[in-house]
């Protein structure tokens, strides 16, 4: 049997992220071909409660490893623990989600591990001769997609949003089974001087968000998106934005969508005031349905659009907010 | 302080699609008709660099690292001409950007700023616009065994260390590390300033080298953690926007959504 498919979840006070889980659908789908078993960890201070989430989809293993020096997820700290369970458990292939905590910690991972990372992967197959396992990737602003076969043990691979779909979960199965890494405050090569947290406000994930509202540079500053979060809400959905107004700081760039931000691909994505560059298309094309907002008749963004309306958010944003409100109530 | 920043030159990101035309026989995407730019999360890492200038002109330098098959001038002399002070290349015919893999570069880059002997920060960008990887920065610091802070947003010196303020999912932190130090640089830190027509005259004056990795001792770049397996053009989506009349804003909005609604949404 081959070496061990390993999962590494994140998980938020809301549970186990919606993004891990499509992760997970990923690592169901390598530990299969390569006939290998699935086990998944699950790193934090207090993560009981989302290890025994994750023991209800199928995993062989479900593993935690808990200690109060990995409350803030120190990069060092985290790198650290899961290196040590890539010992004990000797896996073949990590996975993770793509998401910011994943960005620094892949490639510091394989750095350390001196095996080979692809990130932001989209799909992963297992080829029976030796090439073990292939990943998909977009390169060049998603307009070429590249396969990459990964040296060494554990390859290490981050998915972004909707690679896999998140399996729904079944009963509960098995035992948490907790591992002992050492680990020690001096490991940390910087120091945590300060932390803000509560930017991103309420309202959903923009990854996990089925309705995305977004605006660009074509808002013309915070008031604009204050509108939009009225006409988010009304639909139940999250604000996103492209690239400029975030550099701007109309908004936090928690909400940027694009290469540099959130990849997405919800149900709905409205695009207001966005030109349409690649460095934001890349991060929604995906979306199922696409609607355009923009003055510009000509801007790039119809040409990806399902629907379109020519006109400025000044009027259509309220408009749309009042009719959705119609729907909802 | 004597920041290093590294830089890679890839073909303009924002080009048309077609533009990005895949050799099956090479495996190798060729650009076509697209000029060479900096990679735009580098120059979000030398804005960062040219940031910390601007508090103290006189204690900082900045050297533009960048290495590759072919470094042109012109495409560099933006890095110069925007503020940084010196441009170092290494240049060679193993350094293809295109096959040449993170470990590979961080290698050479490692090697490189070991020659250069004493800088105090290293930066990098969050990602290169063409491989879209990542990686450099992590195995730079991994290669140079320094600590590295990635997803910086603001730098700022403190006495022998940096304060880095980094991007966090739900808000952001503010870190301490020590120099010399690998920090990994987010767009939010701003696009690179563009640079007046004097500086442009004076950056054609600033000095600028060329060696070869063997210069720098890179000589045995390591094997590539990733080997290219196949290139594919992405399955195309076919979408026709149809566009709705917006004379009457409520109207469109009305049409909009029953529209939505007919598309399997609420």
């Amino acid at each position: 049997m081959a070496s061990p498919v390993l999962v590494l979840a994140e998980s938020s006070c809301a549970g186990v992220l919606s993004l891990s889980l499509e992760t997970l659908a990923m690592g169901q789908k390598a530990a299969r071909e390569s006939d290998a078993s699935l086990a998944v960890l699950v790193c934090g201070k207090g993560v009981s409660e989302a290890a025994n989430e994750l023991l209800c989809y199928g995993a062989d293993k479900v593993f935690a490893v808990d200690s109060d020096l990995l409350e803030d997820l120190h990069p060092d700290l985290l790198c650290a623990a899961v290196s040590q369970v890539c010992e004990i458990i000797r896996p073949g292939a990590l996975f993770m989600a793509e998401t910011l905590a994943a960005l620094d910690l892949a490639p510091r991972l394989a750095a350390r591990l001196g095996t080979g990372c692809a990130s932001d992967c989209v799909d992963v197959c297992f080829l029976q001769d030796s090439v073990g396992f292939v990943f998909t990737k977009p390169v060049y602003s998603g307009n070429v997609m590249a396969r990459f076969a990964l040296s060494g043990e554990p390859v290490v691979a981050t998915f972004r949003t909707r690679a896999g779909k998140a399996p729904q979960p079944g009963e509960a199965s098995g035992k948490v089974e907790s591992l002992d890494v050492r680990l020690d405050p001096s490991l940390a090569r910087y120091e945590v001087v300060k932390r803000f947290s509560g930017d991103a406000a309420g309202g959903p994930r923009l990854e996990s968000a089925d309705k995305i509202v977004s605006g660009g540079r074509g808002m013309g500053g915070p008031e604009g998106f204050a509108a939009l979060e009225k006409l988010a809400e009304a639909l139940g959905g999250a604000v996103g934005a492209s690239r400029p107004p975030c550099d701007l700081g109309w908004i936090s760039p928690v909400h940027q969508v694009g290469i540099t931000g959130a990849i997405v691909a919800p149900s709905l994505y409205i695009a207001t005031g966005i030109s349409g560059s690649t460095q934001h298309v890349a991060g929604m094309a995906d979306s199922r349905v696409i609607v355009a907002i923009n003055k510009n008749e000509d801007a790039n963004i119809f040409k990806i659009a399902d629907f379109g309306i020519v006109g400025g958010w000044e009027e259509i944003i309220p408009a749309l907010t009042r009719a959705a409100a119609e729907i909802a109530g | 302080m004597h920041i290093v920043v590294c830089m890679k030159q890839v073909p303009d990101p924002e080009s048309p699609p077609e533009s990005f035309a895949i050799n099956q026989e090479t495996q190798r995407v060729e650009p076509r008709g697209i000029p060479p730019v900096m990679s735009l999360f580098d120059e979000n890492a030398l804005e960062a660099a040219l940031k910390m200038k601007d508090a103290d002109k006189e204690g900082t330098k900045i050297t533009v690292l960048s290495a590759g098959k072919r470094v042109p001038d012109a495409v560099m002399l933006k890095s110069l001409a925007a503020g940084a002070d010196e441009l170092a290349k290494i240049e060679g015919p193993d350094l293809d950007n295109m096959t040449l893999n993170a470990r590979g570069t961080a290698h050479v880059l490692a090697k490189a700023i070991q020659k250069i002997g004493d800088a105090d920060l290293i930066l990098a960008g969050r990602q290169a616009a063409d491989s879209n990887a990542g990686q450099v920065g992590a195995e730079l610091a991994a290669a140079m065994d320094l600590p590295l802070v990635t997803m910086a947003r603001k730098i700022s010196p403190e006495g022998g260390a940096v304060l880095v303020e980094r991007v966090l999912a739900d808000g952001y932190e503010v870190v301490k590390a020590h120099l010399p130090c690998v920090v990994v640089v987010s767009n939010e830190v701003g696009e690179l300033r563009y640079p007046a027509m004097k500086e442009r005259r004076k950056a054609g004056k600033k000095p600028v080298s060329s060696t070869g990795p063997w210069d720098v001792g890179a000589d045995q770049i390591p094997e590539a953690g990733a080997a290219l397996k196949g290139l594919e053009y992405p399955a195309a989506k076919e979408r026709r926007c149809e566009i709705i009349p917006a004379d009457d804003p409520d109207r469109a909005a009305k049409t909009l959504l029953q529209k939505l609604k007919e598309a399997g949404l609420f």
